[in-house]
């Protein structure tokens, strides 16, 4: 008697599970009712964090099926473990997105043993914005141009924050290669705390990058009196804005090859910040559909209106490019590898 | 000036029901306010994180109700995160876990309300002490923040620590050691000079560990562990509720109210003390509350009380962590220098809005109306948050008198939340539990606990600014001004330390000091422990130094200094430590061994439910790391209420689903959390 009333559910059930998920031949069907991860290797609040939520909530419209995207965030290591996650644990099923710092492609290239991917084999679905680097020095050092300071004839104390960041690298390449005479001033918190650190003196400029000093420095950039005003004296690559377009371009005063494939090499993860990538053997068409929907999203008038309220920088970099960029930097040569080597911590002689 | 007060008044009638505008700006508050509430009773829900969900909705908001949105939630989240603090020894906030030291105590003696009116009304007063404190900043804004540098930052860190000292309760030797192994604490993870991994132990529990604790151990974990884990087991082995006293009208709510107010000087010096703290930049939100319980401690003539229930140790908290949010906007709104994340989150809402932070949120004919709208939503969110707080205040004190049984799975899943959501990675439950075997062991044998947590948040400011201040003036840092004043100080509140233990001593001496209850049980009564536990010490800061000098220091001598710096002292503390527990034990053995008065039978059923418990604890993780946070929920409580605290069959199945329902609801449907999956599963997939 029993087997009469199963039956007919089990029947239901089987219509409802079997009939609820059709053959998922096709990409285009996979991602109905499906949920998206991003994973950001930052905690919230920051710009990667911020980058991801502003893509997150335009990208779901632009992929066949709408499926829900939630951003999370995988903190530690400057995002290294998301990274390493990315490639090494994470399911290959084109509903994990990572977000990390692609500035480990150049710890990869420098050969560092804690980068466990290799950036080569992940599929990169694009990058949302560039970074810029640019250097500023306080007005009160009287020095005004990067010829006053190859020129003075005295150490000058740049902040920086942690080592491996903007701050840290390029007033050392710059030492390297142009003949500066910086001084880096590392263990300040954050960019917050730098300003504050030049203002009161402490140190006198840094190097971080355009898309963050022309917002965060605004004040200071804006200020008329030498105490409080910041002058840039170099910038990687131009920009419109009047503070720095007429600023001599880092690549154009480095001279000699080696150092130039160095700083090109440096530069690499620059031209791809904050990238977007899913894990390797995730099933072509559905990076494709990302790589596509990713495209879509940047041209998207609803997020370039929220990215511009949120002051975040939109260049879009698409997949095809980044991965590009990507072999730049893994092809890196062994002169330039070497000149780059003070980056890594390593046991001196 | 009159132009300031007028923004002053205007600033306040922008954001009070009175008009169109208003009265949007005072609903987008009471939203925000019931956000901020929730967030901060329950340990999982960070402030911080929970305002980066909330930015996306100020988009369409006008900015005077966008920021009543933000500072609504975020002014009163310390405040309530003091009442899970008090009333179940676990920190709702990371930043109210210095109410759990003395606030939890209370609540065990039966004086919950009184607690919780003590924790809300000091609350009250830090809010509007610190939101004045910014009102007042605003015209000097400028060389306020200016005038702390590196070297004056470094020798306030140490100013800080002398007052570990105090915190000893009694027993100096121990305290300082534990205060050096919170400061070896903090310089766990990649130094800031030259990003060199310092004890992460990549040789013995290979890379991934390594990588987990390159950002270091989190202040939350270390706070979780070391004071939620030890309430846990004593209140299973005590098999009663978590008050173990019921007193009469000396427990209510109004006479926490009048504590504040009797000890009215305390309040407004810690509140002061958590502004100051909070307008420093990169100093973090956790620091404030345990700098003022430190002071609390200090300026009290009897220290003994201390930990055991003293009503100083949650009117200097509860102020200083509230008033740290009107400090910490200073920096925010002069420099756009975000003194906690939090204010890092407000930063991109100033972006959002269109606001540089600066000269235009200071000038009367830009921004300082809405400025000044920020000191009153502080002071507003928190008076509407503390009113309806105590409409409930009684009913909520009585949670403490449910048997204890009942409590315990929930107190187990809140921990493990509190681990997990710090950087939603299993490594912070497994700290938890680390710290958590830690606080236990010190408990038992008499080691104090805040030491630890005052190193642990003032190590990394002292090393990042010792070594900014070295690198950037060489030794001529030593002669600032700033820092001859306050190395004056410091010298003054050592002679100050030594004075007060002097007296307390020979206080103690005459058999002056009555003893309060032992607010937890001891299990482990044999002496021989006490000094093998003195001896662990000394191994830890053996090891400390070793690791420093042969795998550190060839790597770059400079990340080296401080593990030294600290090392050294550590152990020799420490080896001084184990001579006096060695000594004491060889001679006193005898009589000091049954402190307590348990007999053998007691002791053996006490030994017994020590076990089922931290079996338990141990177990809820095991099922987490198998089966995910979803299964091990609901099976784990329903197992832990039917077999082990032997509940009926309908209250188990009541009480799990009322868990289940908790954290499905809340954690996985409505915030998403990622909680991994189980290897269980893993392994058949």
């Amino acid at each position: 008697m029993k087997g009469k009333i199963w039956l007919p559910i089990a029947a239901v059930i089987g219509f409802v599970l079997l009939g609820g998920a059709p053959a998922e031949s096709a990409a285009d069907d996979f991602y109905k009712g499906k949920t998206i991860r991003f994973v950001v290797g930052f905690a919230a609040g920051g710009g990667y964090d911020l980058a991801a939520r502003v893509v997150g909530r335009h990208m779901s419209k632009h992929i066949p099926g709408n499926p829900t995207i939630i951003v999370e965030n995988m903190t530690g290591a400057g995002s290294l473990i998301a990274a390493n996650y990315t490639y090494k644990s994470a399911k290959p099923d084109g509903l994990f997105v990572g977000i990390w710092n692609g500035a480990f492609v150049l710890r990869q290239a420098l050969g560092d043993k804690r980068v466990l991917f290799d950036a080569r084999k992940l599929n990169w679905i694009g990058a949302p914005t560039l970074g810029t680097p640019v250097c500023g020095i306080m007005a009160y050092t009287g020095l005004k141009s990067v010829k006053d300071i190859i020129a003075a004839d005295r150490e000058i104390k740049m902040g920086a924050t942690a080592p491996g960041s903007t701050y840290d690298d390029v007033p050392q390449i710059l030492n390297r290669t142009i003949g500066t005479k910086f001084k880096v001033i590392t263990g300040y918190e954050g960019t917050g705390t730098i300003l504050v650190a030049m203002r009161r003196k402490e140190v006198e400029g840094g190097c971080w990058t355009w898309e963050s000093m022309r917002t965060t420095a605004r004040a200071m950039l804006d200020a008329k009196d030498d105490d409080n005003k910041i002058i840039p004296f170099l910038i990687h690559s131009r920009w419109q804005d009047p503070e720095v377009k007429d600023l001599p371009l880092i690549p154009e005063v480095i001279k000699g090859e080696d150092n130039i494939a160095a700083y090109r090499a440096w530069t690499g993860p620059y031209e791809f910040q904050r990238p977007f990538s899913v894990p390797p053997g995730t099933p072509k068409d559905r990076v494709q559909l990302l790589r596509k929907a990713f495209a879509d999203t940047m041209k998207d008038p609803e997020f370039l209106a929220e990215a511009k309220k949120v002051k975040f920088e939109v260049t879009y970099v698409s997949g095809e490019q980044v991965e590009k960029l990507v072999e730049g930097v893994l092809a890196i040569t062994p002169r330039a590898r070497e000149l780059l080597d003070f980056l890594m911590v390593k046991p001196k002689k | 000036m009159a132009e300031y007060l007028d923004a002053f008044y205007t600033g306040l009638i922008s954001i009070l029901p009175f008009s169109a505008q208003g009265q949007q700006a005072f609903l987008f508050m009471l939203v925000g306010i019931f956000i901020g509430f929730w967030v901060g009773i329950l340990p999982g829900l960070g402030g911080a994180a929970t305002l980066a969900l909330m930015l996306p909705f100020i988009y369409k908001m006008d900015p005077i109700s966008a920021f009543a949105f933000l500072l609504g939630s975020n002014a009163v989240t310390a405040t309530t995160g003091d009442i899970t603090s008090v009333l179940f020894g676990v920190p709702g906030e990371g930043t109210t876990a210095a109410t759990v030291v003395d606030g939890h105590p209370m609540a065990k003696k039966g004086e919950a309300g009184r607690a919780l009116g003590a924790a809300l009304m000091s609350s009250l007063v830090g809010a509007i002490f610190g939101a004045f404190a910014l009102a007042l900043a605003i015209p000097i804004m400028n060389p306020l923040v200016l005038s702390i540098g590196a070297p004056e930052f470094f020798m306030l860190a140490i100013l800080g620590i002398t007052f570990v000292a105090s915190l000893s309760g009694g027993n100096l030797l121990k305290g300082l050691t534990a205060g050096c192994f919170g400061l070896a604490l903090a310089t766990i993870g990649l130094d800031p000079i030259r990003a060199v991994p310092r004890f992460t132990f990549e040789n013995v529990l290979g890379q991934n560990v390594s990588l987990f604790l390159w950002d270091g151990v989190a202040l939350v974990s270390v706070t979780i562990g070391l004071f939620a884990i030890p309430e846990i087991i004593d209140l299973a082995i005590s098999g009663t509720s978590i008050a173990r006293e019921k007193l009469g009208k000396l427990g209510g709510v109004w006479e926490g109210v009048k504590d504040t107010f009797r000890h009215w000087w305390l309040v407004l010096k810690c509140s002061a003390l958590g502004a100051y703290i909070g307008l420093l930049p990169g100093v973090g939100g956790g620091t404030a509350q345990w700098v003022a319980y430190a002071y609390a401690v200090q300026s009290s003539p009897d220290k003994e009380r201390f930990g055991k229930g003293a009503i100083e140790g949650v009117l200097g908290p509860g102020a200083a962590n509230n008033s740290k949010e009107g400090g910490s906007l200073i920096p925010t709104i002069a420099f756009g220098v975000p003194g906690s994340v939090s204010m890092a989150i407000l930063l991109g809402a100033f972006l959002i809005q269109g606001i540089v932070p600066g000269p235009d949120l200071l000038d009367p004919a830009k921004h300082l109306t809405l400025t000044f709208s920020f000191v009153w939503v502080i002071v507003i969110a928190n008076i509407i948050t503390v009113a309806v707080c105590f409409l409930f205040l009684n009913q909520l004190a009585k949670i403490t008198f449910v048997k204890g049984a009942f409590l315990i799975p929930f107190l187990l899943l809140l921990i493990y939340l509190g681990g997990f959501t710090v950087k939603n990675s299993f490594g912070d439950m497994i700290l938890v539990l680390i710290f958590g075997a830690l606080g236990w062991l010190m408990i038992q044998f008499d080691w104090q606990r805040p030491p630890l947590l005052l190193g642990l948040v003032l190590g990394t400011i002292a090393e990042r600014n010792l070594f900014i201040s070295m690198r950037a003036y060489g030794m001529e840092w030593m002669m600032h001004p700033g820092v001859i004043i306050i190395g004056l100080l410091i010298l003054g509140a050592i002679a100050y330390s030594l004075l007060q233990i002097r007296k307390e001593r020979a206080r103690v001496s005459e058999g002056g000091s009555e003893t309060a209850m032992d607010v937890q049980m001891t299990v482990v009564l044999r002496p021989a422990y006490r000094v093998i536990f003195a001896l662990f010490w000394v191994v830890v800061f053996a090891y400390i130094l070793r690791e420093t000098y042969w795998e550190v220091r060839p790597i770059e001598e400079q990340a080296a200094l401080f593990p030294i710096i600290v090392g050294i002292p550590g152990l020799a503390l420490a080896v001084l430590a184990f001579g006096r527990e060695f000594f004491v034990t060889l001679h006193a053995g005898a009589s000091r061994a049954n402190p307590s008065g348990v007999t053998p039978s007691l002791e053996a059923a006490v030994i017994r439910r020590a076990t089922s418990i931290i079996s338990w604890t141990l177990g809820f993780l095991l099922a987490i790391w198998l089966l995910g946070f979803n299964l091990t929920v609901p099976i784990a409580t329903f197992l832990y209420l039917k077999f082990g605290s032997g509940e009926k069959w309908w209250i188990s199945g009541v009480l799990t689903l009322v868990a289940w329902i908790f954290f499905y609801g809340l954690f996985d449907y409505v915030l998403h959390l990622p909680f991994p999956e189980g290897v269980f599963f893993l392994w058949f997939s």
